[in-house]
């Protein structure tokens, strides 16, 4: 049975965002809708529930129900709210965001059942919804969504999206702010509830390996507009458009290392720019004049495969990656025996009123080596970071760096050249450059902090990292996510760093986007002589970058070793959980 | 009992504050030019032995400790001293000019709640519409307006031209005070409205936004409970802070409208005394503003543990 019929879906708010979108989901099913951002994906999602922000408009056609069914596009807020929790619901991504902060979890339940009942029978019943999500506990009905974790929170609002018994879930992006291990546990949940109840379900998400895991089928969004589509299994398998197959080829895989990791070059074009054409033309392989000529359609393959490309696919392992280029410098950034230890952490304590961040965690970095932490939300390891890097006072212990003791204490202040010996890149390259300065003002400020001889100019900087010296005048937001993150990269690299700690660098990152980072970062390693303190929670990023790795659990060192040996057979407990909670890569 | 210890912190707090100010207060008279004994004489000449009399009743030799802890015992017992100026007790002054100042304050904030905080949220839910824009930008004329010329106009046009209120005086019922004050708080209340609209837009605008808004409107929740449930009590500690302020602010510094308005509230009853120099009511004026502030500021503080269960936790777990 059909629940919902979307046919030529377009939201324009001053430009097109979303063009002429088709996509049918039955009971039961569960379609998938993936994209990198600024797709349209979460905006297909929005205009379906008509939840559109304000300023943009959709046309087209929104059918909800089989046959007839009933017009969304264009019906009344009163039609749209009846329809609204009990036909259709959305759940989204920030489960932090998404809760009122001054409304207890039972409230958020009990205010989204459709035909309250009273008293003590309200009670059981959300207690009884709550135990849907598997939360067990009846005293968190109380609680305010601030008392819980981000697990628990997603939990919550899902009881809540849940609780007027829509037909259709629209779950856009729900695990990508959670946790690995909490993630694998909320879309097991989702994928239990969705058989349990027989709704139908789109799952909006960035992430191949969860689309391809949950979904029944699939439909990739590129630039407004859809551009393959058909049973998950099959699209991973053999994808038939250029750029799902650039996707798949970027994605790091957690069960082996790849010796070069390819990105697809270039950016996302606003969809307004490419109507007429085909909108990956410009960043595709295989394009030929034929497909700037008209838009191609949607063509059929079979068996319920549909793809916007004109030409075949050429299969990913028919040709061998071209290696990286090397990252050019006149000469090493930090001249060391290879081997020997750069930074020696022992004993490393802090912890914040009873919280213990760290309890006494021991690490060492050998010169030129990259070492990756990985750990979850609450594991330590960015107070582990912030205190090599100076900006938290450790309790207790030792950090060596270089053969000189560099650990934080009180308001000593450190030498200078502790600075220079190590430096940092940030999660988000948006927030972590000043947006009032110029590209060039940036590099040249943080390179007059070294030392004069050998001071690498703004150009060589940029060359550095691979982005042409015009950059200089531009200022952050005329950059791309990508863009921005290598001007973090050379930012760091400008003082001609010994160590450079990497906390969640490609984090924020699409996966095109990302594998082009994380290439730079393994030729810096490779080419520069610096070493990595690769901070991270995904499992298939360090099995590429990291030779050694650490797992941190509570403040904790829990297993440390090669990382190959170490991913391939984890040992610990809680290595396994992590590992097994990792989707699998096709 | 997290929260009571919580009170009890703050209101210690206040006490200390208090102290304070009242150490910098009673530092007035006596670091006063000319000598404490001629600010007592209040400008009149005198001779040698009329000094060393005030001298001697006023303890003006002993040390400053020793006729500070006197002061205070004073004050406490409530005995805030006599005015030079009246010949009377300040206390009795003063009993005299608060209801007067208290009834305009009160009467302002009111009508600065009533009508802010709704074009507010008006404002913000039709944000770019025509109505938005002349929301704001009326609440920037009122804004530029200082409160001493619309006293001016609006006497003019509704008391004089018009006749409907009346010219001058507070009334003797209370029926006649609210229709004596109602000129006087709404040339009052009209900058500070402006500022409430500006706040309440401003935090509705960002509401429009959050991830908490559109889930409420994704399960289909009812218009009232997502307006009054999740916008007014999300965006409200905002205003709270601003409504409290407001409320200080008026009840000490109202004194260009009751000039204006010919009233005898406490704001011209301070610009006699600087004046004039009668330094007991300037001390108790400036000491009586403080524990207005201070009050007030506690009372922000009951109402944020009130509306925001994260302060309320937090409160009790620093307790």
């Amino acid at each position: 049975m059909t629940l919902l019929t979307v046919t030529g879906l377009t939201i324009t708010g001053r430009h097109l965002l979303v063009d002429d979108v088709d996509l049918t989901v039955a009971a039961g099913e569960t379609l998938g809708l993936v994209g990198e951002s600024g797709s349209g994906k979460s905006l297909t999602a929005r205009a379906v529930a008509g939840l559109l922000p304000k300023g943009l408009t959709a046309t087209g056609s929104v059918l909800l129900g089989d046959g007839a069914g009933m017009q969304l596009i264009g019906a009344r807020e009163r039609v749209l709210r009846s329809v609204r929790g009990n036909r259709i619901s959305l759940l989204m991504q920030d489960p932090f965001t998404m809760l009122n902060p001054l409304r207890t979890a039972g409230l958020h339940i009990a205010e989204s059942l459709p035909k309250r009942p009273r008293g003590g029978t309200l009670r059981e019943e959300v207690v009884r919804r709550l135990a849907e999500v598997g939360i067990d506990d009846p005293a968190v009905a109380d609680r305010y969504p601030f008392q819980l974790s981000g697990g628990m929170r997603q939990r919550v609002a899902m009881a809540a999206a849940l609780a007027g018994d829509p037909e259709l879930l629209i779950a856009d992006e729900p695990t990508t702010a959670l946790d690995a291990t909490t993630q694998h546990e909320i879309l097991m949940l989702l994928r239990k509830l969705q058989e349990a109840r027989g709704m139908g379900v789109v799952l909006i998400t960035h992430d191949l390996r969860v689309a391809f895991e949950l979904c029944d089928r699939v439909s990739v969004m590129y630039a407004g507009r859809i551009v393959e589509r058909g049973p998950g299994a099959h699209v991973a398998k053999e994808p038939a458009h250029p750029y799902t197959s650039g996707l798949l080829a970027a994605l790091p895989s957690v069960t082996r290392t790849l010796p070069v990791l390819t990105g697809i070059p270039g950016n996302v074009p606003p969809a307004a720019e490419v109507t007429e054409v085909c909108a990956f033309a410009a960043r595709c392989g295989q394009a030929t004049a034929e497909c700037t000529k008209a838009r191609p359609v949607l063509r059929e393959l079979g068996a319920g495969r549909h793809t916007a490309c004109l030409h075949e696919v050429r299969p990913r392992n028919d040709h061998a990656p071209e290696p990286a280029p090397a990252v050019q410098t006149s000469r090493p950034f930090f001249t060391a025996e290879p081997g020997e230890p750069l930074l020696r952490i022992e004993d490393l304590r802090k912890a914040y009123g009873t919280h213990v961040a760290l309890g006494g965690v021991a690490l060492e970095v050998r010169a030129g080596e990259s070492v990756g932490v990985v750990g979850e939300s609450g594991s330590g390891k960015t107070t582990l970071s912030r205190c090599v890097l100076g900006l938290v006072t450790p309790d207790g212990g030792r950090i060596e760096l270089a053969g000189e003791d560099i650990t934080p204490r009180g308001r000593r202040t450190r030498a200078a050249r502790a600075h220079r010996l190590v430096q940092c890149v940030f999660q988000d390259p948006s927030t972590s450059l000043n947006p009032a300065l110029t590209v060039g003002s940036t590099l040249a400020e943080a390179a007059a902090q070294g030392p004069a001889e050998g001071r690498l100019s703004v150009a060589d900087l940029l060359d550095l990292v691979g982005l042409p010296a015009a950059y200089a005048v531009r200022k952050p937001r005329a950059l791309s996510g990508g863009e921005r993150q290598r001007v973090a990269i050379a930012r760091a690299l400008a003082v001609r760093p010994a160590l450079l700690i990497c906390d969640e660098p490609v984090a924020s990152l699409d996966v095109s986007v990302q594998a082009h980072v994380l290439e730079l970062l393994r030729g810096v390693s490779r080419d520069l002589g610096t070493s990595l303190l690769f901070i991270t929670h995904d499992l298939a990023v360090v099995r590429q970058i990291a030779e050694r790795m650490v797992v941190l659990f509570k403040g904790a060192v829990v297993e440390s070793g090669e990382t190959a040996g170490l991913l391939d057979r984890p040992r610990h407990d809680y290595t396994r959980r992590l590992v097994a909670s990792v989707p699998p890569t096709p | 009992m997290a929260i009571l210890a919580f009170l009890g912190r703050r209101l210690l707090a206040a006490v200390l504050l208090l102290g304070v100010l009242s150490v910098l207060t009673f530092g007035l008279l006596a670091a006063s030019p000319g000598g404490p004994e001629q600010v007592l004489l209040g400008g009149r000449p005198s001779t040698p032995e009329t000094r060393a009399a005030i001298r001697a009743e006023y303890h003006l030799d002993d040390p400053f400790p020793v006729r500070y802890a006197r002061w205070l015992g004073d004050v406490l017992s409530g005995d805030f001293g006599t005015s030079i100026a009246y010949r009377e007790p300040v206390v009795n002054i003063i009993a005299e000019r608060l209801p007067i100042t208290a009834g305009l304050a009160a009467y302002a904030v009111v009508i600065t709640v009533v009508v802010g905080v709704p074009l507010g949220l008006i404002a913000a839910i039709r944000r770019g519409g025509t109505l938005d824009q002349g929301i704001t930008a009326t609440s920037l004329i009122a804004l530029a307006i200082p409160s001493f010329a619309l006293s001016i106009l609006l006497l003019y046009g509704f008391a004089v031209a018009l006749g409907w209120f009346p010219v001058f005086g507070v009334g003797e019922t209370p029926m006649e005070r609210i229709v004596h004050l109602t000129l006087p708080a709404v040339a009052l209340a009209s900058a500070q409205t402006a500022i409430v609209v500006r706040q309440m837009r401003a935090a509705a605008l960002d509401l429009d936004q959050q991830d908490f808004m559109t889930f409420a409107k994704a399960r289909g929740l009812a218009r009232p409970t997502v307006w009054i449930a999740y916008a007014l009590r999300n965006a409200a500690l905002p205003v709270l802070t601003v409504g409290g302020l407001i409320l200080a602010a008026n009840l000490t510094g109202a004194l260009f409208v009751e000039q204006a308005f010919g009233l005898h509230g406490l704001g011209s009853l301070l610009v006699g005394a600087v004046g004039q120099k009668d330094i007991p009511i300037v001390q108790m004026l400036v000491l009586l503003s403080g524990a207005i502030v201070v009050v007030v500021n506690l009372l922000i503080d009951l109402a944020y543990l009130a509306v925001d269960p994260r302060v309320r936790y937090g409160a009790m777990e620093a307790a």
